[in-house]
Order: structure tokens, then C-alpha cells, then sequence
């Protein structure tokens, strides 16, 4: 009996340390995966940069529908210098636009990525005025955050 | 206008005659479009998306004009008078090699079926520019918030693919031109710039039948405000 309770208590701490052990190793995501959510997610902010172009195009902007779109993209600008660990450029095996200068100069892939924030930041704000033209503008000023970054560090897309 | 006698006083000398094959809108159009389609080339490729869409605007516009041309322009531009059925394609491509070359006057059996491959494939070109949007969903057609974002997307692969072809196309017809200046010693460029060139015969080639320019303006203006419509239009 007591040989019975002394193995449970083992089974049990053993449990203890080996189950989040294991939970951890599955969460820890493969680069190929890391590839994956990354392209999704700056696929998703050009899908709402659309969205609020379009919005932009009627001439009479959707609040709601430019403000939840804007803040999207300023959600995301926050987290998208962590897409970007070691390990997921071109020697992941599959096919990415990241070039390798976003590990070679660091510093310099933060610079150009930190400044999306305030300008999505600003974006919200343009969006609840509900004015075209000022969301206008700043959509042209989010943009221009955009493009100064995948200027430098992302292969050039081939669609012409 | 008869040309130095070629057979010596034979009894039915053949001449060189000066006929006028030509009009202004089609050489126009024709010139507008080389020009047109190489800035949009360089505007796509140097990121200035902005001159791009309005060349492509433009591009459009002739377009439709031409095909309305095709209608109802002179001779030589219509649709009617340039485009041969299969036999007529298939016997004037055995004699492709001839010499001399035989002399059209205008479109020959084979380039007039380029000439429409052409006009189509700009068209469906400026079409897909109307609904393509960058992969930062930042610049676009005018007619993309029709669309979804894939399908804007969908749009600017196809309107790649489509310049390449459009590419290849511009390659073989500049070669069938140099082919038949070099070869046939049939300068089409110089046709194609003063509206006229020289046709051999015993007697003068028919006169092509001209349509008047103010047919031509209306239809340009009709095109252009066409186009107009189509991307200021707030759908």
C-alpha cells in the first residue's frame, strides 16, 4: 500500500515536470510555421489597408468599417517586429520575401519598423473623423511606413 | 502617281504605284500605343504607380476607339477587310518565304490576326489593371473596391502575365516587320508613319476608301469619356 502511494507521488511530480515540458515543446512554433502566420498577418494588413481605400472610394467612409480595419493594422504594427526571429529567412526552406539584411542590420529592420505605429496610431484617428480626405492623406502618409521598410528588407514582388 | 516604267515598254508594264493605304487615326492610334504601352512599362517598373494608371487610362481609351474604328473606319482599318478566314491564313503562310514578297495593301492574311491578338490582349490588359491592387493594398485600379483583396491580387498576377505575352506578341510582330523590310524589301515602318506606300501592278491598285476624321474625333471623344465614366464613376 505504502509502495502504492510512494509510485503515485512519483507519477504525479514526475507528471508535473515532464507535462508543461512537453506542452512547451509543442507551442514552440517551426520557422516554416513562423513563415506561415507572418505572411497571413501582413497579408490581413493589406487586406485592411484596402478596406479603408475602398471605404475612402465611396466618398463617404464607414466609420465603424475604416476604424476597425485602421486598428487592426496599428495592432498589428506592434507585433510585427517579432515575426521575425532568427531562423526564418531564406534557410527555412521555403519561399519567403524576407531578405537577409533583416538580420544582418537589426538595428535598422527596428528603425524602419517602428515607425508604423504612430502613423497607423494616426490612421485610427483620421478614421473616426469619417472625413475622406484627411483619411486619405493619412492612409498615403501609412503607406509611405509600408514601403520605406519592404523597399530595404522584402524581395520585390513579381507581378509585372 | 505611275513610277519609272520597270518592263521597258512591254505592253503591260508593270509600274510602281503611290497609294495612300493609311488614315491618320489608325497611324495615330498605332504610334500613341507604342509610345503608351513603353511608358507603362517604365512606370511599373520604377514604382510610379500614379503615371502608370493614367497611361493605362489612355491605352483604354484608344482601344476602344480602334475597335470602334474597326467598324466603321476606312477600309484598311476594318475588322471586315483584315481578317481572312483559315484557308486564306494557310495559303498566304506557304508563300511566306516567297520572293519577292507578295505586297499588301494594308494588313496581310497573317498580321491582321496579330493585329487583333494585339488590340485584345490591351484590352483585357487595361481591364485587369482597373481591378488590381498591390500587395500592400495600397495602390490600385479605380475599379478594385469592386473587388475583394484576393481578387485584386488575383488581378495584378494576371496583369503580368498578360504583359509578358503582350511582350512576346510586340517581339514577333516588330520581327514579321523587320522580316518583310529586310527580306521582301517591303518597308512597312515607313507605310505605317506616311499613311502611304508604293504597290507594283499593270494598273493602279484600287483606292482605299477613306472614312472622314470627323467620324474618328467623335469616336475618340465617345472612347474617352467612355473611360472616363467607367473609372470616375463612384460604384
Amino acid at each position: 500500500m505504502r509502495l502504492m502511494v510512494q509510485k503515485f507521488v512519483i507519477l504525479l511530480v514526475g507528471s508535473a515536470i515532464v507535462m508543461p515540458a512537453g506542452y512547451l515543446a509543442a507551442a514552440e512554433l517551426t520557422p516554416a510555421e513562423i513563415i506561415k502566420t507572418r505572411q497571413e498577418h501582413l497579408k490581413d494588413m493589406g487586406a485592411s489597408m484596402k478596406a479603408i481605400v475602398d471605404q475612402v472610394k465611396t466618398g463617404k467612409p464607414d466609420v465603424s468599417i475604416a476604424t476597425d480595419a485602421a486598428k487592426k493594422i496599428a495592432a498589428y504594427s506592434r507585433e510585427l517586429p517579432k515575426w521575425f526571429p532568427k531562423g526564418t529567412g531564406d534557410e527555412a526552406g521555403i519561399k519567403t520575401a524576407a531578405k537577409p539584411e533583416i538580420w544582418a542590420q537589426p538595428d535598422d529592420f527596428q528603425a524602419a519598423a517602428e515607425k508604423l505605429p504612430p502613423e497607423a496610431d494616426k490612421l485610427v484617428e483620421a478614421a473616426a473623423t469619417g472625413d475622406a480626405a484627411m483619411i486619405g492623406a493619412q492612409l498615403q502618409a501609412t503607406g509611405k511606413a509600408c514601403q520605406g521598410c519592404h523597399k530595404v528588407f522584402r524581395v520585390p514582388p513579381q507581378e509585372h | 502617281m505611275p513610277t519609272p516604267d520597270l518592263d521597258h515598254g512591254a505592253k503591260h508594264p508593270v509600274r510602281l504605284w503611290r497609294v495612300r493605304i493609311w488614315d491618320l487615326p489608325t497611324r495615330l492610334f498605332h504610334w500613341l500605343v507604342v509610345g503608351l504601352f513603353a511608358f507603362s512599362w517604365w512606370t511599373a517598373e520604377s514604382d510610379r504607380l500614379d503615371w502608370h494608371i493614367l497611361s493605362g487610362y489612355a491605352i483604354l481609351a484608344l482601344v476602344v476607339f480602334r475597335i470602334y474604328w474597326g467598324f466603321v473606319g476606312s477600309d484598311t482599318a476594318r475588322f471586315t477587310t483584315f481578317l481572312k478566314g483559315p484557308r486564306t491564313f494557310f495559303a498566304y503562310s506557304r508563300r511566306l518565304l516567297d520572293r519577292p514578297v507578295h505586297i499588301s495593301q494594308g494588313h496581310n492574311p497573317m498580321g491582321g490576326w496579330s493585329v487583333i491578338a494585339l488590340i485584345a490582349l490591351l484590352l483585357l490588359q487595361a481591364g485587369l489593371g482597373l481591378f488590381a491592387i498591390d500587395v500592400d493594398g495600397i495602390n490600385a485600379g479605380p475599379l478594385d473596391n469592386l473587388v475583394s483583396f484576393e481578387t485584386g491580387r488575383r488581378a495584378a498576377g494576371l496583369h503580368g502575365l498578360v504583359f509578358n505575352i503582350l511582350l512576346m506578341l510586340t517581339a514577333l510582330h516588330v520581327a514579321a516587320v523587320l522580316y518583310y523590310w529586310l527580306w521582301g524589301r517591303d518597308n512597312l515602318i515607313d507605310a505605317m508613319i506616311t499613311g502611304a506606300k508604293l504597290m507594283p501592278g499593270v494598273e493602279p491598285p484600287r483606292a482605299t476608301r477613306f472614312a472622314p476624321l470627323g467620324r474618328a474625333v467623335l469616336g475618340l471623344i465617345a472612347a474617352a469619356l467612355l473611360v472616363a465614366c467607367v473609372v470616375l464613376w463612384r460604384f
